[in-house]
């Protein structure tokens, strides 16, 4: 408990209890939809509004803000494109995500940084978690959960049947705008804990284990967030112990338990089907 | 009363056009069809009804509302052609037809004791109540489409728009199906739009026959419609109905 005298420790543990909730919360909605691929395209575009921040030389503080403005517009990037275009979903997220990648690297190399600061950004790190980062997570935190609860429903709606949705009178247009907002936002800001390249990781493995688990809608949603913050806080505290990229950590502790919920399942299917074929 | 109204209706693709004028009154309690081969704008028709595409020039009104303007969206209970599930995602049947639910209760409110009540009723109709707590990917592909008839009778519309929901059903179940049909408009006096390639079956089901292909062709009913030579005009050759 001693990680517990140290300011910085203490920002990334609140920052990661946040994020570790809402990242899998919209990662369900991602799921459901089949884009699961979206967060890291966010990720990518992110990291160039990072890049570009350095390059320009923006005050720290206003840093994040910035990254979270050119997440947002490459939500709207990637909206457009979805609704416009005919390029099928995986198309698309793979055509901007690496645009994204490209014009981060490109701005890296323009701004003359150190290797050190890309990796933070790339992997997440414990230290990296500023005081304006952690009520950035905090005022995006509340806008998400606010939204989830006065609209899961019709977000559910939304992602599992788009038209039968439109036919029931939902703004569908409105709420998947405004969802995909709250995902570039939620991307922005979970950066800083667990980096560009396995944010995306935390918005659909708690997931991908809880459909393993859930007999029910409401039962994946509910494990997913469970799931999330166990993640985020052990692999936090892993990280803290052993020195390690925070990312890292948090993402192999989420995978721990879906390897452990698949072994489970498996072993309990397999038993179920030795017991029907013995008592045919 | 008339609940739909299509006028001059004109859709098209690109620059193949798909429906020509099209003029059609729907009136209330009553029990239409739908029929035309393959390709023959059925489906597109459905989804200019429902405002999913809009028209490239003409008119829709439903309840006497330009769709434009048109707010009571509760009152339209719409069955897509195929109950798709692409995702392995376990929502239970009990929590799919909820959704028929959700126009009603309206935006941001929870669901009610009655509310899920008419959830339960529509899963009863459909005889899926036993199976209320199953996740839909362990169901069959007719048990599906009956999740997604019950999705749209939980909200309670006053017209159901069927597209080709014959399609994932099976055989045992068709028969109580067509009976549902005719028992809710008979019952509740609400009206009934059916897509249907069946036109073997739905003769004896329909008060109304409308063959489409690319135009209306021919409508009255079923008696008056389904006989080989008209049948041959809409289908481009010998077909002939079983009644």
């Amino acid at each position: 408990m001693d990680m517990l005298h140290y300011d910085f420790m203490v920002r990334a543990l609140i920052a990661g209890l946040i994020t570790g909730l809402i990242c899998p919360a919209l990662g369900v909605f991602l799921v459901l939809r089949r884009y699961s691929f979206m967060a890291d395209t966010l990720a990518h575009i992110s990291l160039a509004g990072v890049a570009f921040g350095l390059l320009i030389g923006v005050a720290a503080e206003f840093s994040p803000l910035l990254t979270l403005l050119v997440a947002i517009i490459g939500a709207l990037v990637v909206d457009h494109l979805r609704v416009r275009s005919r390029l099928s979903a995986d198309a698309l997220l793979a055509l901007v995500m690496s645009g994204g990648l490209a014009l981060a690297v490109v701005f890296f190399g323009l701004s003359r940084r150190g290797a050190l600061d890309i990796t933070s950004y790339l992997f997440g790190s414990l230290m990296t978690v500023s005081a304006a980062d952690l009520w950035l997570i905090l005022i995006v935190g509340a806008a998400v959960l606010l939204f989830l609860i006065a609209l899961a429903k019709e977000l559910y709606f939304i992602c599992s049947d788009e038209e039968a949705a439109r036919v029931s009178g939902l703004p569908v247009d409105l709420l998947n705008r405004i969802f995909i907002f709250l995902v570039a936002m939620t991307v922005a800001v979970s950066l800083r804990v667990v980096g560009t390249l396995l944010v995306g990781a935390l918005m659909v493995i708690p997931v991908l284990t809880s459909l393993i688990v859930g007999r029910s809608f409401r039962q994946v949603f509910f494990l997913s967030l469970v799931l999330g913050v166990f993640s985020s806080l052990l692999g936090l505290t892993a990280s803290y112990q052993f020195g390690l990229a925070a990312g890292g950590c948090v993402v192999l502790v989420a995978l721990a338990f879906f390897i452990v919920s698949y072994l489970i399942k498996q072993f309990l299917i397999l038993f179920k089907k030795r017991y029907v074929v013995k008592n045919e | 009363m008339k609940v739909i109204e299509l006028r001059n209706l004109y859709f098209s693709y690109n620059d193949r056009v798909v429906l020509e004028d099209i003029n059609l009154a729907v009136e209330e309690g009553e029990y239409l069809a739908l029929i035309g081969p393959n390709g023959s704008g059925k489906t597109t028709l459905v989804k200019l009804i429902l405002g999913l595409m809009p028209p490239v020039c003409g008119e829709v009104l439903v309840f006497g509302t330009p769709l434009r303007q048109f707010r009571d969206w509760h009152r339209l209970g719409y069955v897509p052609q195929r109950a798709v599930l692409n995702n392995g995602f376990p929502v239970t049947v009990r929590e799919a037809a909820a959704a028929g639910r959700f126009s009603r209760v309206g935006l941001c409110r929870n669901l009610k004791r009655e509310d899920w009540e008419a959830v339960e009723e529509a899963l009863e109709m459909v005889g899926l109540l036993s199976l209320q707590h199953k996740p839909l990917p362990e169901l069959s592909g007719g048990q599906l489409q009956r999740v997604f008839i019950a999705r749209a009778l939980a909200g309670q519309p006053d017209i159901l728009i069927l597209d080709e929901p014959q399609a994932g059903l099976d055989d045992r179940y068709l028969y109580n199906f067509y009976c549902l049909l005719k028992r809710l408009k008979e019952e509740r006096g609400i009206t009934v739009f059916i897509v249907s390639h069946d036109i073997g079956e739905i003769g004896s089901w329909a008060d109304r026959i409308i063959c489409l292909n690319k135009k209306l062709l021919y409508q009255g009913t079923p008696r008056e419609v389904l006989n080989p030579s008209k049948l041959k005009d809409v289908y481009g050759m010998n077909l002939y109905a079983a009644n």
